[in-house]
């Protein structure tokens, strides 16, 4: 395979790469994320065979790229998390914002297959076939884990006390 | 309980509908910065300057090969050829003999024998 042109590349794919990477990550890790991602997609492009489509790899790259960066990263998150939650908890926030914090620690709480299902899918709108093929797993699987996803995540945000309105 | 007026979780029917609760309450990514392309590629051609682990290995065993080879080389040279040495310290030991004044004719002329003989014999 001839050398990928990675300024091609970039310009074709960063905006999705930078909002998956963001649903990763956040807003404080998402530029080096990013460059990270990009940095790999050129190292491993040996490891591209032509066998999906070369965005779809791109993709594939990017979930895995930062799901080694949350791994490596966890302890510290965790810690961090809890610091968050406590002053989520003792300081008086904007609703938004409160919202935001809350919904980002509960897609970091639900099982990593299901998050990635649910970010792919419902976060930045691949088909479920396309996420299937991002995540090497059958679409079946990534509709049930999407399922799972939205039901956990509803009932953690409950937890949270986010209730229904009782209005609607 | 806080209530979600906008967008409530449950009156998000769906997946669909939770996708978009779940969209404006994450929010969007930040803008790239400007130059993360120049930063991308610097760091690829700061990668392309470093030599490949193929290059590294390649001229490891090459360095091995040729120490290998001097090394034999060396122990080659610096091990004497047993016939030349010994036939070198016996011409001197005979020339010496010829020529000392103290030896007598008879004696020079048999350790001349014993030189020629032993040339014979090489």
């Amino acid at each position: 395979m001839s050398k990928l042109d990675i300024q091609q590349i970039y310009k074709e794919h960063a905006h999705k790469v930078r909002g998956l990477a963001f649903r990763y990550v956040g807003e404080a890790a998402i530029d080096d994320m990013v460059q990270e991602i990009f940095f790999k997609v050129w190292q491993k492009q040996h490891q591209f065979k032509g066998e999906s489509k070369l965005s779809t790899w791109i993709y594939r790259v990017a979930v895995n790229t930062c799901l080694d960066f949350l791994r490596k990263r966890k302890r510290i998150w965790n810690q961090a998390a809890k610091l968050k939650m406590l002053t989520l908890e003792t300081a008086h926030k904007d609703q938004t914002f409160e919202l935001r914090d809350a919904m980002q620690a509960c897609l970091h709480e639900i099982d990593e297959k299901q998050r990635d299902a649910l970010v792919l899918v419902l976060l930045e709108e691949f088909t479920y076939k396309e996420a299937g093929e991002i995540l090497l797993i059958p679409t079946g699987t990534v509709k049930s884990r999407v399922h799972k996803g939205v039901k956990k995540m509803r009932k953690l945000l409950t937890t949270r006390g986010y209730k229904q309105n009782e209005a609607s | 309980m806080k209530l979600v007026d906008q967008e409530n979780i449950y009156a998000a029917k769906g997946e669909a509908g939770f996708s978009r609760f779940l969209k404006s309450g994450l929010g969007s990514a930040p803008s790239a910065p400007v130059n993360e392309l120049a930063l991308i590629q610097r760091r690829i051609s700061a990668e392309e300057q470093k030599p490949s682990f193929f290059k590294i290995w390649r001229t490891g065993a090459a360095t091995a090969a040729f120490a290998l080879a001097a090394a034999v080389m060396l122990a080659v040279l610096r091990s004497p050829a047993p016939s030349t040495f010994q036939s070198t310290a016996l011409f001197e030991q005979t020339y010496a003999g010829l020529v000392a004044p103290d030896y007598s004719v008879d004696e020079t002329v048999a350790m001349e024998d014993a030189w020629y003989d032993y040339i014979g014999v090489l």
